[in-house]
């Protein structure tokens, strides 16, 4: 019947949730924000320089990497701005632009793109591109040498590598609050303990970040360092400093819950957390790294096919 | 699309559609014309029986090919007007043979008398196209007999209502197909399973058992049905006959029912038709009604760029053209806007896990997918528990990257089916 209206033919299922990486990847810049603003707000402009060209310069090595592969643009889906704003909210506001734009290259071309783009990187990008980084120019992320021109009128020593030199006596002058609000020396945006939680809850409200991650993380965090108090209360900070300082919040909720790298079924996920969060502590109290969340989530992407392959038992598979 | 940022992308619990008393009801015209499939490819006419021209009775069995016991029931009195090859999903190959109705309603005897005798043999030679779609060869298993018999009155998928208005209009031919089902199978035992919300209200008459299942999709699934009634699981891939098990559905039960009550086929079928605003009706036609003269009698019109679907929005099949017919499992009619389409992308997957978490069967989809992509099915059915799945289309919906997973399943089943196939040829 030729006057019959031309259908479209495709295949079920027939509706769809409306999910989309581009929404999950706009979730995840929004989520960042309130940390980034009060990062600018406190680093002042080189912190706003550092995070625009973070961004930027992700999604160009994004788009010249799509070019020379001779592959899809993906530039649309938003990745590589996430990765470019989580990056930067790691670094310290006074790095120079070249390794921020080195620090791009890392995360999305040796971290991600190499690997075939999104979704098949076996570390989370930021993280390969930060230990690249924090092992290239260990001066440059120094946090106390970086950030000796600021005075903003607290005490301008980085938390953890005060603990770990002189021990908790150094770090009683910190009050949790402060902490939290990130009244610390640090990176562009990990100190915002209060703003990122906000962003980590409302990514998990979401369905972005699975809350057995940041939780099972936060909470291994929290109790092999209040083991360490407890054993040697002058050397060891307590669960709640650990809980604050460094990266431990973005990295429960920005490094560790990342799809690519992290496990999906329950039980994977407590232990990827759990281990993730003992890792942390057990670097800072006893390795040498006075933040040990880089490499902690490093080593749980590595074991996470092996623990992602507890998972319950599909219907009528025999044993 | 700022409110986009504020929405929980998962996980959807969906609901059946619940029967409710207001639903339009309506019987369209008897049409002129009908369309039959016939399960059987024609490559070769020299082997056809029938030719257009020849004249069929209303409730007679057309056994188009010489040297195929396939068979379908004439609808209507009337001629053939034409028998051609048809491709059907999947490259599927069947017969299509159209009819015009001519003169006078006559019914063929055929069945009347077969009917006198309620045997496997009558249902195999004449219930193999009744509506509600009953598989005879189920019934009976070869190397072990049926012990219980599941009769559905789930909905087979979201939006359709058609198993809840059978139960509740045919509840008579629906205890006589029950008991017809009981003698022919020997099961000891035949439970009827209903959605929980519909559970209220059904009579101690119907001779069953009466249980009630989960009203969340896909419950209505039998390896998750028999779960979920008998707390036994079906070793995947395999038929339920292999734990002497059988699913028919309520209609199937009902037509059967009736077919022997009346010593008269039964040919009427309840087709739930949902236009694209959502309108629901629910009308009566015989199988092998074209769409087309559904479509008309609801005063639907079809826009280009539209979809037409037979079965539900998860499970169903795309028709191209409404110049297709209402089949026997055809429960439900859709016509979905252009606007509502969705389309598939070619974004690879983020390992967000979604559908690991809303599949019902515990697939491993995450890396299911990767291996279905890239053609190894062996892999996918040996470790990855592709057999498993129920094809309940959960996946698909939840996943953020858009892969056609669904479509990559049931692609994945049909190749090794077809392998299968070969296998054993070739031995
Ligand atoms: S794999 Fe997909 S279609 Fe199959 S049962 Fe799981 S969710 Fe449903
Ligand atoms: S297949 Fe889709 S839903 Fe499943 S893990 Fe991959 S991206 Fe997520």
């Amino acid at each position: 019947m030729s006057d019959a209206p031309k259908l479209i033919v495709s295949h079920a299922p027939f509706l769809h949730g409306g999910g989309s990486i581009v929404v999950r990847n706009g979730q995840v810049l929004l989520a960042l924000i309130p940390a980034a603003i009060c990062g600018m707000l406190r680093w002042g402009v080189p912190a706003l320089a550092v995070i625009a060209l973070s961004v930027s310069s992700a999604m160009a090595w994004e788009l010249i990497f799509n070019r020379i592969s001779r592959r899809p643009v993906t530039i649309g889906d938003g990745n590589a701005a996430s990765l470019g704003l989580v990056l930067a909210l790691v670094l310290p506001a006074t790095v120079p632009w070249w390794m921020v734009v080195a620090g791009t290259f890392l995360a999305v071309v040796i971290g991600k793109e190499i690997y075939g783009g999104i979704g098949a990187n076996p570390f989370n990008p930021v993280v390969v591109s930060v230990a690249i980084l924090g092992i290239s120019w260990k001066g440059y992320m120094d946090f106390d040498a970086m950030l000796l021109t600021y005075d903003p009128g607290f005490v301008m020593m980085e938390p953890l590598t005060a603990a770990k030199a002189f021990g908790t006596e150094a770090v009683a002058r910190f009050s949790a609050f402060d902490l939290l609000m990130g009244r610390q020396a640090g990176a562009i945006g990990a100190p915002f303990g209060f703003w990122l939680i906000v962003g980590g809850i409302y990514l998990v409200a979401c369905g972005v970040v699975r809350w057995e991650i940041p939780a099972s993380f936060l909470a291994a965090v929290a109790l092999v360092a209040a083991a360490f108090h407890l054993s040697n209360p002058q050397l060891y900070a307590g669960p709640m400093f650990h809980l604050l300082t460094g990266y431990t919040l973005i990295g429960a909720f920005f490094l560790a819950p990342e799809d690519s790298g992290s496990p999906v079924n329950f039980w994977p996920m407590l232990i990827y957390g759990g281990a993730g969060g003992l890792m942390t502590v057990l670097i800072r109290n006893i390795g040498a790294y006075p933040d040990g969340v880089i490499y902690a989530v490093l080593v749980i992407n590595l074991i996470n096919p092996l623990v992602d392959k507890i998972r319950p038992k599909a219907l009528g598979r025999a044993a | 699309m700022f409110r986009r940022f504020f929405r929980r992308n998962s996980p959807p619990r969906f609901s059946y559609q619940r029967l409710i008393a207001e639903i339009a009801t309506a019987l369209p015209a008897f049409p002129g014309r009908w369309i039959l499939f016939c399960d059987h490819p024609l490559d070769r006419s020299d082997r056809l029986r029938l030719k257009p021209g020849d004249r069929v009775a209303t409730g007679g069995k057309l056994v188009p090919f010489i040297d195929s016991p396939a068979y379908v029931i004439a609808p209507a009195t009337g001629v053939i007007t034409a028998i051609e090859p048809f491709l059907g999903d999947f490259g599927r190959r069947l017969t299509r043979i159209d009819l015009r109705t001519d003169g006078p309603e006559t019914i063929d005897p055929g069945f009347t008398e077969a009917a006198a005798e309620v045997s496997i043999e009558t249902l195999r030679a004449w219930a193999g196209d009744l509506p509600g779609g009953l598989d005879p060869t189920a019934l009976t298993p070869p190397d072990q007999p049926i012990e219980t018999l599941l009769v559905s009155a789930v909905e087979a998928d979201l939006l359709s209502v058609s198993a809840q208005y059978v139960l509740k209009t045919r509840t008579d031919a629906v205890r006589q197909g029950i008991e017809i089902l009981r003698q022919v199978t020997g099961a000891k035992r035949v439970i009827l399973a209903v959605g929980r919300e519909s559970f209220q209200g059904l009579g101690g008459h119907l001779h069953a058992e009466i249980r009630a299942v989960s009203g969340i999709y896909p419950a209505s699934a039998p390896a998750l049905m028999v779960k979920e009634l008998l707390g036994r699981q079906v070793p995947a891939g395999a038929p339920l006959a292999k734990l002497g098990l059988a699913v028919v559905s309520v209609e199937a039960a009902a037509s059967l029912g009736r077919s022997f009550a009346e010593k008269r086929l039964a040919l009427e079928k309840i087709v739930t038709v949902v236009d694209r605003d959502g309108r629901r009706s629910l009308v009566t036609v015989r199988v092998g009604t074209p769409v087309a003269e559904i479509f008309e009698a609801l005063g639907i019109r079809l826009g280009a760029g539209d979809r037409l679907i037979a079965g539900g929005p998860m499970a169903g099949a795309c028709l191209f053209t409404d110049d297709h017919p209402v089949r026997p499992d055809t429960h439900c009619l859709l016509v979905q806007d252009p606007a509502a389409v969705t389309h598939c992308s070619s974004d690879p997957c983020i390992n967000c896990g979604e559908c690991v978490r809303i599949c019902p069967t515990h697939v491993p989809i995450n890396m299911l997918v990767r291996l279905l992509e890239t053609g190894k099915y062996d892999i996918a059915a040996d470790e990855y528990d592709l057999w498993s799945c129920v094809d309940c289309g959960l996946c698909s919906y939840v996943c953020p990257a858009r892969i056609p997973i669904f479509q990559y399943i049931r692609l994945a089943k049909h190749e090794l089916a077809l392998r299968q196939v070969a296998e054993t040829e070739n031995v």
